[in-house]
């Protein structure tokens, strides 16, 4: 069910209800209303009446009594004559009564104005039966002896002088008049069919009927009054059976007139009595049903009004969700509707904005996307590149790294073998740590004994460079030591030096450039021992040697040369080379080192080791058993260098005197 | 004229040269295998220095620990400024060692002697 439908059914349901509402009430209250204001006018209708009738007997009692009292009628005996002349007078000045007639007590009719029946003695019954009762005047309804027509007897006693009853004085009044009395006083009163009016006696036989005449004095009222009101005499009321209304009116009296407690009973059906009623419902209900289809109307209207805006935002809402942004509602209204179209407006334009600027960040991010695959792509082509490059670099590795670990063992093989010196020092170690596999450190041993010497030539070189380099020099070094011995008694380490500068000049010499500023060649120290006289020669190029004697140091530098190319001179005499002798006793102890542990970068700041520093050290550790000494310099390198790469080639050897 | 830079690091050395300033500088340790090819840009901007306008150059260097390969190139470079120093510009070269160094004082004196220009050596 739709909006629209909605508010339809709502405000036909609200019409609808109030409607009914006002109807069922206006209907209820003007009912009440109208069938008090009908059943009062009815009632007063009947009380008017049978207070007319009462006056009506009342005045022709009192025309009666009048009458009898005219003295013509209480003569002793009556002139006839004058009776009748006298009756005639009456009767012409009073049109009402239809005739008068005079008895005497005997009930003979002594004159009449019609001059009917005359002479006659009339019946004992009617008036008659009461007339000796001490009753002045009475009043009775019959079918007249004289007429035979209904009448209205009014009958009053004649009295003499005195006041002795000598006749009875009638007037007659024809029923029809009674009628007239009872039209014309009872003003307003229907005179259609639709309002019964009758006059009861006691008895209730029908004295009077408006509208069943030929009922009268013959036949009783229906039996319809209900029982209490005849028991109990009620004055006055209404009741009613199922299609009639009766308002009855007992007879009171007027002034001295008593009353015969006669019935006066106006009926009506409830059809005619609430026929205004009827009208008044049809007139409210036309009204009502009227309202009905003008709001019905006004409802679907404004319904439509309402609902018509909204279906333009369902329809919209619609349309946005397929993902059309262009749409705008237009609509002026000033109301919660107009607000929500306006809002709805809003919105819509933000979701376009919205969708355009995501529309543009997808596109962005699709190109970026784009853009990452391909170099993804790339990525993936130099990683493979890599991959292969890093292949090919491990393969050159591995045979480099073989290439050298051969090259070691050419190194190694040679390098002296240590354990020749087990046989001259009391202790012994050689700290020997290449950087790089090979080394441009190395040692060199020679036991010379012939018949003119005995001697332990040792040396300590440090090639320039290190690795590869350093190890092709090195090579050069010791063949140049080794041919610096042969061919010679002089063993001196100065001559040795000069020896092997000059050998490795001569070997070097073809190969670089006289411009080049280079020092290619190494820095060396050579100790030789007299095993006979216990002595020690010294001589160094950038090497000293550190001697610990009688708890005393004492470092000895050798000559700020290189051997090799230098840039003043190339060859080196043996005088220029300072020599220096020692004694040597049992417990002395010296140190022979290349620069590679001094120059260690470590420590906090990155700094060197320092040739203080390792002196230092080496003076806490001389007490030490030589290959603990050995180990030791390891654990303090290991704790300065921690991760920083080892900066050079490692040569300590330190030689304990028997 | 480009300022000559070298990012240190624990084993290389910071290289700094400025000739607006008149500044050439050098700190740290040089453990470079192959210096000659760091060293040969700063040759190549020396040279232009010395064909410059700039009159004047204060040589700052305080190197801890260098390798052979590094003080053949500290050799070269004094030659260098040297001879920038025989053309007229005002060329000061101080060189700082650690005063506990007795190895870096010696090498300030080797590289004076065998460069032969005058070296003002500073111990920190």
């Amino acid at each position: 069910m739709n909006l629209y439908l909605k508010f339809v059914l709502l405000g036909l349901s609200l019409v609808v209800f109030t409607s009914v509402t006002i109807f069922l009430f206006v209907n209820n209250t003007v009912e009440n209303n109208l069938e008090e204001s009908i059943l009062t006018e009815h009632s007063q209708k009947a009380d008017i009446s049978i207070n007319n009738i009462d006056r009506f007997i009342y005045e022709r009692l009192n025309d009666v009594k009048n009458f009898a009292k005219l003295s013509v009628f209480r003569e002793e005996e009556p002139n006839l004559y004058e009776v009748n002349r006298t009756l005639s007078e009456i009767s012409h000045s009073n049109e009402l009564y239809y005739s008068f007639s005079f008895f005497d007590m005997n009930r003979f009719r002594l004159a009449d104005s019609k001059g009917l029946s005359v002479g006659k003695q009339h019946g004992l019954r009617l008036y008659w039966t009461h007339i000796n009762d001490n009753t002045e005047a009475i009043m009775d309804i019959s079918k007249s002896e004289s007429v035979g027509r209904v009448v209205l007897h009014f009958a009053s006693v004649v009295r003499n002088n005195a006041n002795q009853p000598i006749g009875v004085f009638v007037g007659r009044v024809l029923i029809e008049n009674l009628y007239a009395v009872i039209s014309n006083q009872s003003q307003g009163m229907e005179s259609n069919n639709e309002v019964k009016m009758d006059l009861l006696d006691d008895h209730l036989n029908i004295l009077y009927s408006n509208h069943e005449p030929e009922k009268v004095l013959i036949a009783k009222y229906p039996e319809v009054i209900p029982e209490e009101i005849l028991k109990q005499k009620k004055k006055e009321g209404r009741f009613s059976t199922e299609d009639n209304l009766y308002f009855y009116h007992r007879q009171e009296g007027y002034l001295s007139f008593p009353g015969k407690d006669w019935l006066f009973i106006v009926s009506t059906s409830k059809d005619h009595a609430f026929a205004s009623l009827a009208e008044m419902r049809i007139t409210i209900l036309i009204v009502a049903f009227v309202i009905l289809l003008l709001s019905s109307g006004l409802t679907i209207y404004l319904a439509r009004i309402i609902s018509k805006p909204l279906k333009k935002l369902r329809s919209a809402a619609v349309e946005i969700s397929k993902g059309n942004y262009d749409v705008q509602i237009e609509g002026n209204n000033k109301d919660e509707i107009g607000y929500l179209i306006r809002q709805f407006n809003v919105t819509t334009q933000k979701l376009k904005t919205k969708e355009s600027n995501e529309k543009k960040i997808t596109k962005q991010l699709v190109e970026k996307n784009q853009e990452i695959q391909q170099h993804q792509s790339k990525i993936i082509t130099q990683a493979k590149a890599i991959n292969r490059a890093y292949k090919e670099i491990k393969t050159q590795h591995t045979m480099v790294h073989s290439s050298l670990s051969y090259a070691e063992k050419i190194q190694n093989a040679i390098l002296p073998d240590e354990k020749l010196l087990s046989d001259f020092f009391q202790d012994y170690f050689v700290y020997y740590k290449p950087k790089d596999i090979v080394s441009g450190d190395f040692y060199w041993f020679k036991h010379v004994k012939n018949r003119n010497a005995n001697h332990l030539i040792i040396a300590c070189a440090d090639c320039s460079g290190h690795g590869v380099p350093g190890a092709f020099l090195s090579m050069l070094g010791i063949n140049a030591l080794n041919n610096a011995i042969q061919y010679t008694t002089d063993y001196n380490p100065s001559a040795l030096l000069a020896k092997v500068n000059n050998d490795i000049i001569n070997t070097l010499s073809q190969n670089f450039s006289e411009n080049e500023a280079v020092q290619e060649g190494m820095e060396m120290a050579i100790c030789t021992l007299d095993l006979t006289y216990n002595t020690m020669k010294y001589a160094g190029v950038g090497i000293p040697l550190l001697l610990y004697k009688n708890k005393e140091w004492t470092l000895t530098k050798g000559n700020k040369l290189l051997l090799g190319r230098n840039f003043s001179k190339d060859n080196l005499e043996e005088q220029e080379i300072e020599q220096h002798s020692f004694n040597l006793s049992s417990n002395d102890t010296f140190y022979l080192y290349s620069d590679g542990f001094k120059d260690q970068i470590g420590g906090k700041e990155h700094k060197k080791y320092l040739p203080k520093r390792f002196r230092m050290y080496l003076g806490m550790i001389v007490q030490k058993a030589m290959m603990i000494q050995k180990n030791l310099l390891e654990k303090e390198l290991q704790e300065w260098k921690q991760d920083t790469p080892q900066t050079d080639d490692m040569l300590v050897m330190g030689f304990r005197v028997k | 004229m480009e300022k000559y830079l070298l990012v240190p690091s624990p084993t290389t050395p910071y290289i700094y040269f400025n000739p607006e300033n008149a500044i050439l500088e050098m700190k740290g340790n040089s453990t470079l295998i192959n210096a000659w090819e760091v060293f040969s840009e700063l040759y190549e901007a020396l040279a232009n220095f010395k064909k410059s306008i700039y009159s004047k150059l204060n040589v700052n260097i305080q190197l801890d620990y260098f390798n052979t390969s590094t003080y053949k190139c500290l050799l070269e470079t004094m030659i260098c400024l040297k001879d920038i120093k025989s053309s007229g510009k005002n060329i000061v070269v101080n060189w700082y060692y650690n005063i506990e160094d007795e190895d870096a004082l010696e090498h300030g004196e080797d590289i004076a002697d065998l460069s032969g220009i005058q070296l003002n050596l500073v111990g920190i």
